[in-house]
């Protein structure tokens, strides 16, 4: 080889050394993942070109208002499975690509304040806040963490009893008033054969038991127990969270659903509701409206709120719902409140109302625009519901661990007539211990 | 006469070195150019492959909070898998799945592909229909067998099947069957490919020959096919068994660990711990467990490909 031949591959192989380098080096910069031209990335669970969810679309519309009303700031929206938000986000933020703006489901968001993704908005919220006041029907101590307002809800939900009205209809039974007629109700249903399963509950591990800790927790609540105490450590371990487990169970042997629960996470659950395999089941009321969309559907589907043991007294409802923070990453953190400002309007709360979207503003629920909507009536009265029987949805860094932990708790005991007290003092040692 | 004295040989001349071949003697540069161009490679291949199982091991040896390296704990992470009756029964799950994947994999692969390998009428036709599965992702395949399996609305009508009601997903023994039919059905066309690849280089002459010796075609597959195939064979072996131990997506989807737990694997104990649970440390643990299984079945292969050579 000779030696002008040599000394280009060497100058070839510096170049390409230098590129490497370079490539390496960009990969590894700072900075959010907005330019710092004044774009600011929101990540959000929500698809804003889905045809099907209407909460997509109002979405689109508030982002495109808040756009048309900037001449230097643009928000752009990229959209991330539910499943994976929360785990993009945290690995993001540490590599410091996380967004300027994050949705964050308010049961998640201890995660978020653990991890750092977020940042606290005491700079920027305490006149919105003061402003606003009463206002909000969505308890801040859901989102305050040491003291510190983490996010801003947008959105809140109840969790309700659903029933089809044409399948009790043509079994000729009411709605049921306490826990007990609920078991006996869902236990007929499917004895006669106007449903497969009278009552779905998901105990599911999709999800990570989700749909099955849902229910845990008011009935957990109902028996007057908590699930967790206020320094964080385990409570559900109780006589209470022993009776949540032990109602489960008496539902099962009362027919009220079979092992085909076991294979069924919310999402199965409302679609069986939608296909009239499944008469009855709790879910969440942000669901509702996606729910009756389903052909031939519409008003057999009806909600009131969960029954507890004493006739006329709703189980307490878990409130929690959709939050927006500023991540921790953000390049303009005072632009990205300006959105969250804007997108908690009651102009913006109006929109998402008209999606199913239940507001956290009590003023929207009075407006002439709220009165117009079809279900007007129904969403004042979640909104009663929450604001009479809600109580914040527990939070804990762990509380996914704890999740799924739970609804193996729930398989064992309901299905396998493992003891409840048993089971559930493993997972409560194990859940603190970790904690610790 | 006179005699000569000998002539003394001719003295060499000793000419001065010229300059630029003295300057170019003590250069290192012709020694270190090959290093020069093997480095890119080199770089490419320590942060490609080395330096992701450098840095999963220490996080294994440490404790984590989300994202940040915490203090060293040593191997309290391994025994708090090795130690715990949930870290084995995982590790017993996860060898049933591989086995007995591999079990049925491997010899439907190797029967397709004779028969891929026979001449037949839309041969290339079956060949493209085999591969379909292989070109689906494991996520639309579990999504697509959690239809067909279900029992309330699914088409293949198991909610009713003579009077029974067979649901799948709530029994822990047929939740594992099904999750490695459908692991099985979505590899074994990647197998099928590289048996059919190994079947073709099998020279025609020697069958011919084991049938003019009158040999049947069990004992041509025994003693012809079989063994010419065998470093085919292994090959897939280890392909399949490093897919196998490491999937996730699949298992996620389809069951996501359950029933009762029936189908939680190492792998996905791994996933969850890792990014779901954010316990990055005790998950990394559970991947260098994975990735030292995958060493020892691979190794085990190896050392069987080549005692087969010896013999």
């Amino acid at each position: 080889m000779s030696v002008s031949r040599r000394a280009t591959l060497l100058r070839r192989a510096a170049v390409a050394a230098a590129a490497l380098g370079l490539i390496a080096a960009c990969g590894s910069g700072g900075g959010s993942t907005s330019s710092g031209d004044g774009r600011l990335e929101l990540w959000t669970f929500l698809d804003p070109n889905s045809p099907d969810d209407p909460r997509g679309q109002a979405l689109r519309t508030v982002v495109d208002g808040f756009n048309e009303s900037q001449d230097e700031v643009e928000v752009t929206i990229r959209n991330i499975n539910y499943a994976k938000i929360d785990s993009e986000v945290v690995r993001a933020t540490a590599s410091g690509q996380g967004p300027d703006l994050v949705n964050v489901y308010s049961a998640q968001l201890a995660t978020h304040v653990d991890a750092g993704t977020v940042l606290p908005l005491d700079d920027y919220a305490a006149d919105y806040l003061a402003q606003i006041g009463d206002d909000l029907i969505f308890p801040l101590e859901g989102v305050r963490f040491g003291g510190s307002v983490m996010s801003i809800p947008w959105e809140t939900r109840a969790w309700l009893l659903w029933y089809r009205k044409d399948l009790l209809d043509a079994a000729g039974l009411p709605v049921p008033a306490t826990l007990d007629e609920l078991a006996s109700t869902a236990g007929a249903l499917a004895a006669s054969g106007a449903a497969q399963t009278g009552l779905a509950i998901g105990f599911s591990d999709q999800g990570l038991g989700a749909d099955f800790v849902e229910k845990f927790i008011p009935l957990t609540w109902g028996f007057g127990g908590e699930i967790l105490d206020e320094d964080g450590t385990a409570a559900f371990d109780d006589d209470a969270g022993v009776q949540a487990l032990e109602y489960l169970r008496r539902l099962h042997e009362a027919g009220a659903f079979g092992d085909e629960v076991l294979n069924m996470a919310a999402d199965d659950v409302i679609q069986s509701v939608t296909a009239g395999t499944v008469a009855m089941a709790i879910e969440g009321s942000y669901r509702v409206g996606a729910a009756r969309s389903g052909e031939g559907i519409g008003e057999n589907l009806q909600t009131v709120p969960v029954p507890s043991r004493t006739p006329g007294e709703p189980l307490p409802t878990a409130v929690a719902g959709q939050t927006m923070a500023i991540g921790a990453n953000a390049d303009d953190p005072e632009a990205a409140w300006t959105f969250i400002e804007y997108y908690t309007s009651e102009e913006s709360q109006a929109l998402f109302a008209e999606a199913g979207v239940l507001p956290v503003r009590a003023s929207v629920y009075d407006t002439p625009e709220f009165d117009a909507l079809p279900n007007a009536d129904e969403l004042r009265s979640w909104r009663d519901y929450v604001v009479d029987h809600g109580r914040p949805q527990p939070v804990s860094s762990r509380f996914n661990e704890l999740s799924a932990a739970l609804v193996g708790v729930g398989q064992q005991t309901v299905f396998r007539d493992e003891d409840p007290r048993e089971a559930l003092t493993g997972v409560a040692e194990q859940y603190d211990s970790a904690a610790r | 006469m006179t005699v000569k004295s000998p002539e003394a040989p001719p003295v060499r001349e000793h000419r001065p070195v010229p300059a630029v071949q003295a300057r170019r003697r003590p250069s290192t540069r012709p020694r270190l150019l090959p290093y020069g161009l093997l480095l890119p490679a080199v770089v490419v291949v320590a942060v490609v492959s080395v330096f992701p199982i450098v840095f999963a091991l220490n996080l294994s040896l440490h404790e984590t909070r989300f994202t940040q390296l915490e203090d060293f704990v040593g191997l309290d992470n391994y025994a708090a898998i090795l130690g715990s009756s949930a870290g084995w029964a995982s590790i017993g799950r996860s060898l049933i799945y591989v086995v007995a994947s591999l079990a049925l994999a491997i010899p439907m692969s190797l029967g397709i592909a004779h028969l891929l390998n026979r001449p037949a009428r839309f041969r290339l036709v079956f060949r493209a229909l085999i591969l379909m599965p292989w070109v689906i992702s494991q996520t639309v395949a579990a999504l697509l067998w959690r239809w067909l399996l279900n029992a309330d609305y699914g088409p293949l009508g198991l909610g009713d099947v003579a009077g029974t009601r067979i649901d799948v997903f709530a029994d822990p023994v047929q939740a594992m069957a099904a999750l490695i039919l459908v692991n099985v059905w979505i590899s074994y066309p990647l197998a099928t490919i590289l048996c059919l690849a190994a079947l073709q280089t099998i020279p025609a002459e020697l069958e011919e020959a084991s049938d003019v010796d009158g040999a049947g075609p069990f004992t041509r597959f025994r003693r012809i096919t079989l063994p010419m195939m065998a470093p085919t064979l292994f090959v897939v072996a280890i392909l399949l068994t490093l897919l196998y131990f490491n999937m996730v997506t699949l298992v996620l989807t389809f069951t996501a660990g359950g029933p009762f737990g029936a189908t939680q694997l190492v792998s996905l104990d791994a996933f969850n711990e890792s990014f779901s649970f954010f316990n990055l440390g005790l998950g990394a643990a559970y991947s260098v467990i994975l990735f030292v299984f995958n060493i020892v079945f691979g190794a085990a292969y190896i050392k069987l490909i080549r005692s087969e050579g010896d013999g």
